[in-house]
């Protein structure tokens, strides 16, 4: 160690310059892919379906890296933590991109560009099953308001009868009184729950829409009132606004403390990173509900926004240390950045490949041991044809037996090169586990009323690239900005004296 | 002017010295190492307080009601508890659950704060550890005694017998004797490698032969070499690894006792992870319960400090708050799954079963009592701490029982349905089990040095190679007055 270094000499912080070239490469593939990308949606509408799905997957890997990133840094203040203080930067400038990435989510959003309804079958389920049991209704109608209106009039010439009946008792028992008392009383509260009933137009048509809508989809009838446009609508900005909001409010402190070093800063990211820990984690759970669980309306784990959740903290990790090494190799952070700081986050990749298995392992084994068909459909689908192989080679020896047993290595994790390694062998394990998680859903989704029902769609996977590619340049493009931005690391942050002695 | 600016950053306070980033020192008052041993190891060497046998007594009382209510149960059966056809399971299970759920702190604080560089961990290490092996012995009484012929019980391990026995490994159940097992042997070992050193001072110490004999049998002839140092402390640090998978497999397993089968209410994918988040979280309760009257008793303020109980009461408010999200997403995917059979057993749990005011019980304790952590003057106020603490550990148990005889007494027929309360046997073990957890915490009180001695002083300032000679100095001058 070359002696214990003064935070006040890292005061000035140090300015990410260069990589132009790299980043115009990244708007031009980005920018282009993307034209590419729906000018081939609208020049061949039949694959539209696939092209959705292909969409979905990019987008989704990339937030999974921002949100990741978001949770690091407010792991960072809640934890008073101090190794962290010369990479959080990048933790933020990485979840600074959540906004970004939900502009580029936007066309699975909006239904005109057909990528929803080709994504979550529930929206065009629920829209026909609602306007055919709204016309059956309107057929229906006329006869049914009939049909009660008679019965009104019946309860009512029974109560009427009823009491009729009991005038002309000449002396009734105290008994047969009480008795033929409580009939009556029981005959006028069934008229009048009778009378109670809507039986306008309108009302006749919305009570007779539900029984149809009930009665030909069951499931997404108990659903209706999570599963419906509106409420989704609701849903997807508050996933912007809480996560977007987050990570935006973080950065500005953080950039602010750069520039004054005022404590409060601090003090303020400390307190609001524990506070919103748990907006945060509601967000991102419901978030992967709608957009993954309901790939399949019909599936439920509870488990899914912690396997999300595992797996964007562990990829995220891995792009963190991949990032750190190619500025490192271009001359950035090498006096702040030690072999300890590489050393803790190998430590933390090690970390997230367990939890992330722990997760992964418990949920396919509940559902296989108890083996209820609604939730084994998820996991029997993954283990057909080529997506078996898939499994154990990616999901399994891939994404937990390698990145697990060289990790272990202590040496390893303190070698730049070698973690650098690691973490792209993570990174792309990564990429496979969202794959997995998006891509089985295609062909048998597509192809459910095709005489025969395909596990994969085919050709679709140049979609898929092409999607990743765009959507990694226009990630690339604003995370190199972002970078340009700001310092590199917090250079005027309290702990940095701290992160830059940090000893393991 | 340069005289001035120069004055300026003199006393200008340091970004790293500001009002809510300088980091709370561990052991206050700048207590030198002598003072520490004396502190700890006269716990040992004086006469035990008053109130320590006003707590032993009964101790023993309690302990002693639990072995007759084994013997009255092995030599009637076990009819004489309150279970019936659908709930199989009663307080039986929800103690064992309990017990285990208790056992969970100590090793998240020996493994995972050591693995994770968590210095303050040294001041609880030792109790919590201590409370894990106590509490699992307190866990393994209740299954033993449930499989009904106690005599029986070793057909659970697959050892060589002519009967025939082979043990269904299929079931979660028999995972459930290895995981338990190994955690305790594991935990054990653990906590007696980290005793060693401290055995030897309490050997060095001794003034009658006899004890110093005990002491230093136990000691393994430790003489604090260098050798032995280093070899001692990776020997910690692999165990520290070994013992970290077990923090989750523990309880994981038991979550699979449930959450394998197909019964509405057990059967849910994020049952792992939420039993060690509950788990963690009962177990530190149970930590904050014992150190918040020992700290004031034994007069360990400054090794036991604020900034400890701050963390700790930190722990509690995520954990249960995590045990939270899990309750919502039960009952989120309860709806969202739009299965009749789960709709109807969360209906049951939250609104019209016979058991609803458990649930209200364990959400109350469990999620909104802790709450109150968010708020610092909260985690200062020990009797907030100690009152929220005891909160979790009812609210913990309460959870266990929600799970287990609410999700039985109400089966798929209406036939089958039931209603389940204790009989006083079980009561009475329950009871009985405390005494001898407070019995065995007691004894080790009385016997073995409650706060891990060397590993406090290895977090002193002045242990760092890098500390100033002159601080120093000063230092070796005060303990010399």
């Amino acid at each position: 160690m070359a002696g214990i270094k003064n935070g006040d000499d890292f005061r000035d912080g140090e300015r990410f310059k260069g990589a132009s070239l790299l980043q115009k490469l990244c708007l031009g593939l980005g920018a282009g892919g993307t034209i590419l990308f729906f000018v081939l949606r609208y020049a061949t509408p039949a694959n539209t379906g696939a092209m959705s799905y292909s969409w979905l997957f990019a987008v989704v890997f990339f937030l999974s890296l921002a949100v990741g990133g978001l949770f690091w840094t407010m792991l960072h203040h809640a934890t008073n933590s101090g190794w962290g203080t010369v990479v959080r930067r990048l933790m933020e400038n990485l979840a600074i991109l959540i906004p970004v990435l939900f502009v580029v989510a936007l066309p699975l959003l909006i239904s005109s560009v057909g990528f929803r309804d080709a994504l979550w079958e529930w929206f065009p389920l629920r829209a026909a099953t609602l306007s055919h049991s709204h016309e059956e209704a309107v057929k229906e109608q006329a006869e049914y308001v009939a049909e009660r209106k008679a019965g009104i009039d019946k309860a009512k010439q029974e109560v009427a009868q009823a009491k009729k009946d009991l005038a002309e008792l000449s002396s009734p028992s105290p008994g047969h009184r009480f008795y033929m008392e409580r009939e009556i009383t029981s005959l006028e509260k069934k008229a009048s729950a009778l009378e109670a009933e809507d039986l306008s137009d309108e009302g006749a048509i919305s009570t007779l829409t539900d029984k149809h809508f009930l009665h030909s989809e069951a499931l997404l009838y108990k659903k209706r009132g999570y599963l419906n446009e509106s409420f989704w609508w609701i849903r997807q900005l508050f996933y912007l606004v809480v996560l977007g909001g987050i990570a935006a409010v973080l950065r500005s402190w953080s950039v602010k403390l750069d520039k004054d070093g005022d404590p409060r800063w601090f003090r303020w990211m400390r307190r609001w990173s524990c506070g919103l820990l748990l907006p945060f984690a509601t967000a991102w759970t419901f978030l992967v509900f709608d957009w993954l669980m309901g790939l399949d309306y019909a599936w439920f784990s509870t488990m899914w926004g912690v396997y999300l959740f595992s797996g964007a903290a562990f990829g995220s990790m891995a792009f963190l240390i991949i990032l750190l090494t190619l500025l490192r190799r271009a001359g950035y952070l090498r006096k702040v950045v030690t072999m300890e700081h590489y050393h803790i986050m190998g430590k933390l990749l090690l970390a997230f490949v367990i939890f992330w298995a722990y997760i992964a392992f418990s949920q396919y084994f509940l559902i296989w041991y108890a083996h209820i068909t609604e939730e084994t459909k998820f996991f029997i689908t993954r283990n057909t044809e080529f997506w078996n192989t898939y499994t154990i080679a990616f999901i399994v020896i891939g994404h937990f037996f390698v990145p697990f047993t060289a990790l272990l290595i202590q040496g390893w994790k303190k070698k730049p090169r070698i973690l650098f390694g690691i973490s792209v062998w993570c990174l792309l394990m990564h990429v496979l586990d969202v794959y997995w998680i998006i891509m089985p859903d295609r062909g048998p989704s597509l192809t459910a009323h095709a005489e025969k029902v395909q596990m994969l769609i085919p050709g679709a996977w140049v979609y898929d690239v092409l999607a990743f590619v765009s959507v990694a340049g226009i990630f690339g493009y604003f995370l190199l900005r972002m970078l340009r931005s700001a310092s590199l690391y917090p250079c005027r942050d309290p702990r940095l004296d701290e992160s830059l002695n940090l000893v393991n | 002017m340069a005289d001035t600016t120069q004055a300026n950053l003199l006393t200008a306070v340091h970004p790293s010295e500001a009002e809510g980033v300088a980091r709370e020192p561990l052991v206050l008052n700048q207590r030198s190492l002598g003072w520490i041993t004396d502190r700890i190891c006269g716990i040992v060497e004086n006469r035990q307080p008053l109130i320590w046998w006003i707590l032993f007594v009964p101790s023993v009382a309690g302990f002693l009601a639990l072995v007759f209510s084994l013997f009255y149960l092995v030599s009637t059966g076990v009819g004489v508890w309150g279970m019936n056809h659908p709930v199989a399971w009663g307080w039986d299970i929800v103690n064992f659950v309990f017990w285990i759920g208790i056992g969970h702190a100590g090793t998240l604080i020996s493994a995972i704060l050591f693995l994770t560089r968590q210095k303050w961990r040294t001041s609880v290490n030792r109790a919590a550890e201590a409370m894990t092996i106590f509490a699992v012995i307190c866990a393994g009484i209740f299954p033993g005694f449930h499989v009904g012929r106690f005599w029986m019980v070793w057909f659970l391990a697959p050892i060589p017998n002519s009967n025939g026995i082979w043990q269904n490994f299929k079931s979660p159940l028999l995972w459930d004797v290895f995981a338990v097992s190994t955690y305790f042997t594991v935990s054990l070992i653990f906590w007696y490698v980290g005793l060693i050193p401290d055995l030897a001072s309490l050997r060095d110490r001794a003034k009658s032969l006899l004890r110093k004999r005990i002491y230093g049998f136990f000691a393994l002839g430790w003489r604090g070499g260098n050798r032995q140092w280093r070899h001692y402390e990776m020997a910690y640090l692999l165990l520290a690894a070994l013992a970290t998978p077990l923090v989750l497999s523990v309880h994981t397993v038991v979550s699979f006792d449930f959450a394998t089968s197909v019964i509405p209410g057990w059967h849910t994918t994020i049952f792992p992870p939420y039993f060690v988040a509950g788990a963690i979280f009962g177990g530190f309760a149970m930590v904050l319960t014992l150190m918040l009257p020992i700290r004031k008793l034994y007069g360990l303020e400054d090794l036991f400090t604020h900034k400890h109980i701050d963390n700790m009461a930190k722990i509690i408010l995520l954990t249960g708050t995590i045990v939270g999200y899990a309750y919502i997403m039960e009952l989120f995917i309860s709806y969202y799954a739009g299965n009749a059979y789960e709709t109807d057993a969360f209906h049951m749990r939250i609104l019209s079963g016979p058991y609803t005011w458990a649930y209200y019980c364990m959400f109350f304790c469990n999620v909104i009592s802790p709450q109150i952590f968010w708020f610092k003057w909260a985690r200062h106020n020990l009797w907030v701490v100690f009152i929220i603490a005891n909160f979790v550990n009812a609210g913990m148990w309460f959870e266990r029982f929600v799970i287990i005889p609410t999700s039985l007494a109400r089966d798929f027929l209406p036939g089958q349905w039931g209603y389940y309360s204790a009989s006083w046997v079980e009561k009475t073990l329950f009871v009985g089990s405390f005494g001898l957890f407070l019995m065995l915490f007691l004894l080790f009180l009385r016997f073995l040095p409650v706060i891990a001695i060397s590993e406090v002083k290895g977090v002193l300032p002045e242990s760092d190679p890098h500390y100033p000679a002159w601080k120093r100095l000063r230092l070796g001058r005060r303990g010399e007055k």
